[in-house]
């Protein structure tokens, strides 16, 4: 049985359109709505002005990556309590070994798996 | 893939705000079109009733003909705004080309770019590959010199071939320079009249301009000919013909021993079939004469026309004799009646410029136009369009109609030199068709052709790719800047910031790649960034070598991209893989040591013993958890980091088995020990395990143990 989150906002951070409406529709389909944002520094601005419940965010990005964006997130008192999960590729463990150091609450491996997200959702909503 | 693009998607991106002025103009159109209901029904009472139309109601039409022209206008030019992309993209895929050609070739060939941001129409940008690859092409091979003779004749040894875009008013200007050797119109002039394009006496009439067009025609280039007049015209008509299509023309100017520059002039409007039309009536018929070609209009005494030679008239416009043609007449249709004075429009295109008589000019007016299918056509109709007021309109295309007044008028006398030129140049579907000649391209190598060996990937983007278009489209903007990145590294193989740019391109490749479950792709790509972390970590000098291992993965990317396009599998060929394989990132030493969790016991330091007192004394339970999870799709040691982070919710954590830096360090299989306190007593806890972590960290099995 799939969760039903309605209600919850994600945003969703990656320079790439195609990339993020990828993710975007996997989140669609929990009934999360979802916010955009191209980069790290573009996804801080929106998280504060939207607070949203969570955040999923590549990590290679112009202006601002992924890692600096954890931890601008979680060394704000207002901010740190919203889950953030990395996306990475597998062969990327020191990156998100790293993020997690940041903050990083879980991270999302590339291709995405509907099941581990779905998974994923439930650790960082409950409780 | 000199002649055609293959990877051309038949999409492009389009920026947001473009849309949202699209959205903004289609609220607009509504408003417009109930305004438009509104009137109308006010219209229709006040003709019920018999009553004379208002004011109001006759400004209410006023005012929706001006909203609705403006809308139509901003539309128009909201379109031709989207269709615009910087030429960048285009000059971009010519630096490896010349790189490759210019090392294949001996020589030693910068490549500069100016006007880059220049924006012409999508279509146009495309169109425009083939004949500048040409050009730069046969710039390399002939017009440019080898170092060593450059330096006998006092030339700097490095050869610069110049790229530059501007617009003036509504055409694009694409100029292709080369400081080679020039090419010499004597000699131009001999091979025309040695291959008998043109009689020797007729030579002698013609320009030296003129005469270089020569080289453009499909007659004149032949390979022996070729290397006697250095190379210029292998496949030259090619050049011609594509810019002509695109309603542009083509122009060289050279000095022999300092270079060449090829000029094209490309109308920018051309893509969408609007245009901006002044109407006229001539008799019954209506035509649309593209403002483009319209010189001026103006009333005439037809007692002021001059008869020149036979039958044709002239007036005089601007000090210079123009030839005067009915409209009609012209197009085989009746002609006007005779009349003291008549309404004049003055034309103009490439090839000449006329004028026209017509009965009434009438407003000018955008107006989407429709091709006339070929069996129709008439030479100076291109189309035909919807007129204000729902009347049919012929499009007049000036050109040809020009070139028609040429047959009309008494004889060649009025051009004989401009006729003669036609003759030579007149078409290239005349002609013999050439045999292609086939070029030396760094794509298809005979090696790289007959490579069977090559590793055959998987195309199968997954179902979860939503914009798959769009995903190739990044993916191609991707590919280009990562090869030009890998360029500019090859000039500066210390800069570290490059370097970085260059790892964190193949990155984003790699991501995107396995986002959409190409992960064989993206493992190859991952080879390939794991040789530029070794570059970023010093333990790899990036010489020639490495920099072309970099370029072959670049355009095995681009060759795997347009086989994604075409839903065919990629191939990346064997050797490169090899190479790639030579060079990368060996891989970390797996912890194959996990530390087995039965086999130790916790190790706490002083600071955990004192904890677990203090805690114990404050009346929290002590338990010991033991945990086996399987994952599916995470690795085994960060699930453990995660499922450690989540446990600091349960209680304090004292300790576990293996101990964080075992399990950084990847020694860990898919168990763990926790020692940890907690306010929950046992039945508690076992129901705050079953619920956080059972299913969520795919924990498969578990013990609890309440050690105090």
């Amino acid at each position: 049985m799939s969760i039903d989150l309605t209600g919850k906002t994600a945003l969703v951070v990656d320079d790439y359109h195609s990339m993020r409406v990828t993710l975007k529709e996997h989140l669609q389909g929990f009934n999360i709505r979802v916010v955009e944002a191209e980069n790290g520094l573009k996804g801080l601005e929106k998280i504060r002005a939207k607070k949203p419940d969570m955040v999923f965010t590549d990590i290679v990005m112009p202006v601002m990556d992924g890692l600096e964006l954890c931890q601008e997130i979680k060394s704000d008192p207002e901010l740190l309590n919203i889950p953030v999960v990395v996306l990475s590729t597998h062969a990327d463990a020191a990156y998100i070994l790293q993020a997690i150091h940041n903050g990083a609450d879980d991270y999302l491996p590339k291709p995405i798996e509907t099941g581990l997200l779905e998974k994923i959702l439930s650790r960082i909503t409950d409780g | 893939m000199a002649e055609k693009d293959h990877g051309a998607l038949d999409r492009m991106l389009v920026r947001i705000a473009h849309l949202d002025r699209l959205l903004n103009l289609v609220g607009e159109v509504i408003i417009t079109s109930n305004s438009i209901a509104t009137t109308n029904r006010r219209i229709q009472e006040y003709y019920d009733r018999g009553a004379p139309l208002d004011k109001m109601s006759l400004d209410m039409v006023k005012v929706v003909e001006e909203a609705s022209s403006r809308i139509s206008g901003d539309l128009h030019s909201l379109v031709m705004d989207i269709r615009m992309v910087e030429i960048k993209g285009t000059f971009q895929r010519f630096r490896r080309p010349v790189r490759d050609m210019s090392k294949d070739a001996g020589k030693n060939v910068e490549l500069i770019t100016f006007g880059e941001e220049t924006l012409v129409d999508k279509t146009i940008s495309e169109k425009l590959y083939d004949p500048i690859n040409h050009q730069v092409r046969n710039s390399i091979d002939h017009g440019i010199e080898d170092p060593l003779e450059r330096q006998k004749i006092g030339k700097p040894a490095a050869a610069k071939l110049t790229l530059k875009a501007y617009q003036r008013e509504n055409f694009i200007f694409l100029e292709i320079n080369d400081d080679g050797r020039g090419m010499d119109s004597t000699v131009i002039r001999k091979t025309a009249v040695d291959r008998g394009l043109i009689s020797k006496e007729d030579s002698q009439k013609l320009s030296e301009e003129e005469i270089l067009m020569f080289i453009y025609h499909p007659g004149f280039s032949t390979k022996t000919i070729a290397s006697e007049i250095s190379g210029r015209g292998v496949g030259m008509d090619v050049v011609k013909s594509n810019i002509e299509e695109l309603g542009g023309e083509v122009m060289i100017s050279t000095i022999v021993g300092e270079g060449t520059t090829f000029t094209y002039k490309i109308p920018q409007v051309t893509a969408v079939n609007i245009l901006d039309c002044l109407t006229v009536r001539a008799g019954k018929n209506l035509y649309a004469i593209p403002i483009l070609n319209v010189v001026s209009t103006l009333l005439v005494d037809l007692s002021k026309a001059n008869l020149a030679f036979d039958k044709a008239k002239t007036i005089t416009y601007l000090g210079s004799i123009v030839t005067l043609f009915d409209l009609n007449e012209l197009l085989g249709y009746t002609p006007l009646d005779d009349s003291a004075e008549i309404t004049v429009v003055i034309v103009e295109s490439k090839n000449g410029r006329i004028a026209l008589s017509v009965s009434e000019l009438l407003t000018p007016e955008k107006l989407v136009y429709t091709p006339l299918e070929k069996i129709f056509q008439v030479q100076g109709i291109s189309g035909v369009t919807m007129m204000g007021g729902n009347k049919m309109g012929l499009i007049i295309d000036v050109t040809e109609l020009v070139s028609r007044s040429r047959g009309v008028a008494t004889g060649e006398a009025v051009d004989e030199r401009d006729s003669l030129i036609r003759k030579v140049l007149k078409s290239t579907e005349s002609a013999e068709p050439e045999a292609p000649i086939i070029l030396p391209t760094r794509d298809i190598t005979p090696e790289e052709a007959e490579q069977e060996t090559g590793q055959v990937l998987s195309s199968d983007i997954g179902r979860e790719i939503a914009h798959r278009d769009e995903f190739l489209m990044e993916l191609e903007e991707m590919i280009n800047n990562a090869g030009e990145n890998v360029l500019s590294l090859e000039r500066n193989p210390k800069d570290n910031e490059l370097i970085n740019k260059v790892f964190r391109d193949f990155h984003s490749i790699k991501g995107n790649l396995m986002m959409v479950g190409l992960t064989e792709m993206g493992t190859f790509i991952h080879d390939v960034e794991s040789i530029m972390d070794r570059a970023r970590e010093g333990a790899l000098s990036l010489d020639s070598q490495i920099v072309d291992i970099l370029l072959d993965a670049t355009d095995s990317l681009k060759n795997a991209r347009d086989s994604l396009v075409k839903n065919e599998a990629p191939v990346i060929p064997q050797e490169l893989l090899q190479s790639v394989a030579k060079y990368k990132k060996p891989l970390e030493k797996k912890a194959t040591e996990f530390v087995d969790v039965h086999q130790r016991t916790f190790r706490l330091g002083p600071l955990a013993q004192f904890n677990l007192l203090a805690r114990r004394h404050s009346g929290q339970f002590v338990y010991q958890v033991y945990l086996s999870f399987r994952p599916q799709y995470q690795q085994p040691f960060l699930v453990a980091l995660l499922i450690l982070r989540r446990m600091t919710r349960l209680g304090h954590i004292f300790g576990s088995v293996p101990s964080i830096e075992e399990i950084e360090n990847q020694n860990i299989g898919s168990q763990i020990k926790v020692m940890f306190s907690s306010n929950l007593d046992e039945d508690k806890a076992r129901a705050w395990i079953e619920k956080n972590l059972v299913d969520s960290y795919d924990v498969t099995e578990y013990e609890i143990l309440k050690t105090y």
